[in-house]
């Protein structure tokens, strides 16, 4: 097989920079292993700088970029003269193809973050959000019932509700969190979140829902409710019909990591790259060689024939995916082997541990360790030139920025995605 | 809790490992007004990081057959008196052809070895060994590497040392001891040369109090030095560090017995749904409280178990867990071939220092006949004369072995998460889940990977000694599973939180202490595919750090 620009990672960097090749009009053959970080993130859209005690300092998205480049000046948005258009290319790339999920509409992305109701009880920032997420404001409903399944166990309503209570004490017109236990247990316990969402896909076990909520619900002055994100796993199209059903709004909480939000993004994702005539090769590459003048040979680990481009666009993401290896205690870089760097120093030769730091919630390095480019998302070198021509790279693979913080992870992927995607394209031969 | 601090006792015991727990039992059961002080949680030491394997005395059958004898003897009573907390752990010794006829006299050896070792193993309700033809070591150890050639099967008990540890110090405290775990001795008090008290500290609250006795019984195991330093009494140690790794899951249908590069055995057990390889053994000068787990030593049982299993190199380590053996101080000899005896020291014979003892050395399956010495040569100072029956009197929940269908039926659970729980709680699982009757949603688990019942976490809150929510570590065996925490740790703290009213800002400082405490055992073992778990579970908890507006929120 042979694509004009391949690209290796299905997340949303991977799935943004096919996205913009598609659109400058090559051939696009996207290979991706499995599901990594996107499908286990949160699948909230964190742009820029979205962590609370920042908001004051940098309060909408072009100053939070701005501040960001000014700070960190090997983070993704600081080897661009402006990321913004970027971002908003990306967004506006994605709007169609996510509308079910997500409204990406670029004045609401400007805005400052908004606080969503974490499934831990705490507030989460992010500029955009699914739609099914519960943004805090002080307009909205005034008593929200967290639903507490009796099947399911990590969502513990009480102390959510608490929590957000005790938070929001301070602000006139926030809504009142009162728990809502609800009687409805499928037949086996102990499910995780996408399993419970798995067996809702399911029309009887959605009606057994409604039919626990609504007698629960019963003679409650409840205005809203906010469930444990579970409410399906394809698209959050239960939420919806619950709400029909029961009148009255129907949330779920937000989440950090391993959500259906996640599952529900990857989906979705997967689905555009289909509809928008990428193709799609589901197998993982073992090894790229672009030693042969301007054509790559990617090789794939269960020995199918090896795929041909003239442009690779690497989006494989940091640990979760295999983007990143640690072997022999050494930082590496899998498929061809790119020079790392932490922060704008290079990093080959060092060793994990010495560069791992005793408190867990101190800047570590692997959080910032990866790939650096050019403007243009090319993979460049130790002394800073281009690594092999026509390789390029976007998302979490990229150092610079902490890829754990969830302040501006999709910011990166969007932008970064977008311009390898771009650059990609406009150099590739057909 | 300070009102009701009482300031006399005849007996305290220093020291929350096993030989702590051990002793406060002993001298409770006969009827002795005994407080046990802890400067951390119970179980957090030595016993911790222990192999949890208790055995017949198989290394001194050559040496001192009457060792064997009396080491197969005490392993039976413990599994008597905690049935709940025992399992067997299949061990298969496999000989390889590139270890050439030396491998195969070796085999030899051992199989006449455990048939002399089969005379002791009814003692303790262990099995006869096996000599396994290759093919008959493949069928059960598939993944073995290349070329065995024969394997000897024998068995030994696991144990849950944390539980053990708590089963006793409950034991004791049902027998009228005081157990004061977060509780730091800083000195002691004197009357002329006599020691007549202690002095500690809270360390959750920082109140410094002083504690009249008539005796002290120093079972700190490598921090025995230290606390007999501050009554200027010598307790001589040459501590050796341990270091275990833990694996994601089981990986084999036995344990295995593995040759390390410098002729060392190593193992590699099942433990609970995880495996376990251990241990080093190397001569310690540092101090005990800061620990740490090298690159050589990971590498050290890596390689030893590779020649065996070749697989453990793509394994997932989840943590690294390190110790210091105690034991006694000997010059001129390998770490391995240091006694594993023990001694009790009585100070006013050795150092003029009246009113201390030490219970020193030993190891993990003597800890009961260690306790009962100790308590013996305590009896006899204190003048009383009530005889050990630890012998034969069963440990908390250890008295019957409840049926897991039964109750899961009865509470409408799963049956193995009651089999879990009774694996902790023994006959008192019915306790636990009594809770459930009266609070359904105590019937839901608080871990993602492990079914860790909330009404499992509300009873150890209310009944063992929990005074931090990390304690719960070793009460639940939370956030000891596969995944290491991915929120579980959070929900913790706030089921904590409600049950004792904690403030945010307490609560936040918990749940820091408690990341950093598995962080650094995770730290050094950082590689492959655990480092993907690391990458979800820092976003976890990077995520809400700054965003929890109760759980380490921003103050």
């Amino acid at each position: 097989m042979r694509g004009d620009v391949l690209v290796i990672g299905a997340g949303l960097s991977g799935a943004t920079a096919a996205m913009a090749a598609r659109r400058a009009g090559v051939r696009v053959v996207l290979a991706y292993r499995g599901f990594g970080r996107t499908a286990l993130s949160g699948g909230l859209f964190a742009l820029a700088n979205a962590a609370p005690s920042k908001i004051a300092a940098a309060s909408d998205l072009a100053r939070a970029i701005a501040e960001t480049r000014r700070l960190h000046a090997a983070h993704p948005f600081a080897v661009d003269p402006d990321p913004l258009p970027l971002l908003r290319a990306a967004l506006d790339a994605w709007r169609r193809p996510l509308s079910a999920l997500y409204d990406l509409d670029w004045a609401v992305a400007q805005e400052a973050p908004k606080a969503y109701v974490h499934e831990f009880g705490a507030l989460c920032y992010a500029q955009l959000a699914p739609r099914s997420c519960l943004a805090v404001t002080t307009q909205g409903p005034r008593r929200i019932g967290v639903v507490e399944l009796a099947s399911f166990a990590p969502f513990m309503a009480a102390a959510i509700a608490r929590n957000l209570n005790e938070a929001l004490a301070e602000n006139a017109g926030a809504p009142d969190f009162v728990p809502l236990p609800v009687p409805f247990a499928p037949r086996a316990r102990y499910l995780l979140p996408a399993q419970l969402a798995a067996a809702l896909d399911r029309p009887e076990v959605a009606a057994a829902l409604l039919a626990a909520v609504k007698s629960a619900l019963r003679g409650t002055a409840i205005e809203a409710l906010l469930f444990a994100p579970v409410l399906g796993l394809g698209t959050p199209d239960l939420a919806r019909r619950l709400a029909d059903a029961l009148e009255l709004p129907v949330f779920e909480a937000c989440a950090a990591q391993n959500s259906v939000f996640g599952l529900r993004l990857q989906n979705a994702l997967i689905a555009a790259l289909h509809a928008n005539d990428i193709e799609l090769v589901h197998e993982s590459v073992s090894a790229l060689d672009g030693s042969s003048g301007g054509v790559f040979q990617a090789a794939f680990a269960n020995g199918s024939a090896p795929l041909t481009a003239s442009r690779v666009v690497l989006a494989t993401g940091k640990f979760l995916a295999g983007g990143l290896t640690v072997e022999g205690r050494m930082w590496r870089e899998p498929l061809a082997d790119c020079p790392l760097f932490l922060g704008a120093e290079p990093i080959r030769e060092r060793h994990i541990s010495h560069l791992s730091q005793a408190d867990f919630f101190a800047a570590q390095a692997m959080a910032y360790v990866g790939l650096q480019t050019d403007a243009a998302g090319r993979v460049l070198d130790e002394r800073g030139r281009p690594y092999c021509p026509g390789l390029f790279t976007c998302g979490h693979l990229l150092g610079g920025f902490d890829a754990f913080a969830g302040t501006d992870g999709a910011g990166v992927d969007l932008t970064s995605g977008w311009r390898a995607g771009q650059a990609a394209a406009s150099e590739a031969q057909p | 809790m300070n009102a009701k601090r009482k300031t006399e006792t005849t007996v305290v015991v220093v020291g929350g490992g096993i030989n702590g727990a051990g002793v406060a039992r002993d001298l409770a059961l006969r009827g002795i007004d005994t407080v046990l002080v802890e400067k951390g949680d119970i179980a957090r030491g030595t016993s911790w990081a222990s192999s949890g394997m208790i055995h017949g005395g198989l290394r001194y059958l050559l040496s001192d057959v009457h060792t064997t004898y009396k080491s197969s003897k005490d392993a039976g009573y413990i599994k008597n008196a905690a049935p709940h907390l025992i399992f067997r752990i299949p061990l298969m010794m496999p000989t390889f052809a590139h270890e050439g006829l030396r491998g195969r006299v070796m085999l030899s050896g051992a199989d006449a070895l455990f048939a002399h070792y089969d005379r002791f193993q009814p003692l303790k309700g262990g099995w006869p060994h096996k000599r396994l033809s290759a093919q008959e070591a493949r069928a059960i150890e598939p993944r073995l590497a290349e070329g065995v050639v024969g394997a000897v099967l024998t068995d030994e008990w696991g144990i849950d040392v944390p539980r053990l540890c708590i089963a006793n110090a409950l034991d004791a405290h049902e027998h009228g001891a005081e157990i004061r775990s977060w509780t730091a001795l800083t000195g002691f008090i004197r009357e002329g040369a006599r020691i007549v008290g202690v002095s500690l500290r809270d360390e959750l609250d920082g109140e410094r109090y002083e504690l009249r006795c008539k005796l002290v019984v120093n079972c700190a195991g490598p921090w025995a030095p230290k606390v007999a330093a501050l009554a200027k009494a010598e307790v001589k140690l040459r501590p050796a560090k341990g270091v275990h790794l833990v694996l994601d899951r089981r990986v084999g249908n036995t344990g295995l017995i593995c040759n390390a590069i410098d002729g060392r055995q190593v193992f590699i057990i099942p433990h609970e749904n995880t495996s376990v390889i251990g241990t080093t053994d190397d001569d310690y000068y540092g101090d005990p409280d800061r620990l740490d787990v090298g690159e050589d030593e990971i590498e050290y049982l890596l390689w030893a178990v590779e020649s065996v299993w070749p697989e453990v190199r793509r394994a997932r380590i989840v943590k690294s867990i390190a110790g210091l053996r105690p034991t006694l101080f000997e010059r001129a000899k390998y770490e391995d071939d240091l006694t594993r005896d023990h001694r009790v020291i009585d100070h006013a014979k050795e150092d003029r220092v009246p009113g201390l003892l030490t219970l020193a050395g030993g190891k993990l399956a003597a800890y009961r006949i260690m306790a009962q010495d100790a308590t013996d040569t305590a009896c006899a100072l204190l003048n009383v004369t009530a005889p050990c029956r630890t012998q034969l009197t069963p440990l908390p929940g250890g008295a019957a072995m409840p049926d897991a269908f039964a109750l899961a039926q009865e509470f409408d659970l799963d049956a193995y998460v009651v089999k879990r729980l009774i694996d902790r709680q023994g006959d008192r699982a019915d306790r636990v889940l009594e809770l459930i009757r009266d609070d359904p949603s105590l019937g839901r688990s608080l871990c993602e990977c492990e079914p860790v019942l909330v009404a499992e976490a509300v009873y150890a809150m209310r009944h063992e000694f929990v005074r931090r929510p990390s304690d719960l570590l070793t009460r639940c065996r939370l956030a000891e599973g596969p995944c290491q925490d991915m929120g579980c740790i959070l929900r913790a703290v706030e089921l904590f939180a409600c049950e004792r009213g904690l403030s945010s800002n307490d609560a936040a400082r918990e749940i820091d202490v408690w990341l950093n405490d598995k962080w650094r055992w995770r730290r050094p073992i950082l590689s492959g595919a655990q480092l993907a778990n690391e990458e979800l579970l820092r976003l976890t908890h990077q995520a809400l750090k700054p965003a929890l507006p109760r759980l380490g929120g921003v103050s």
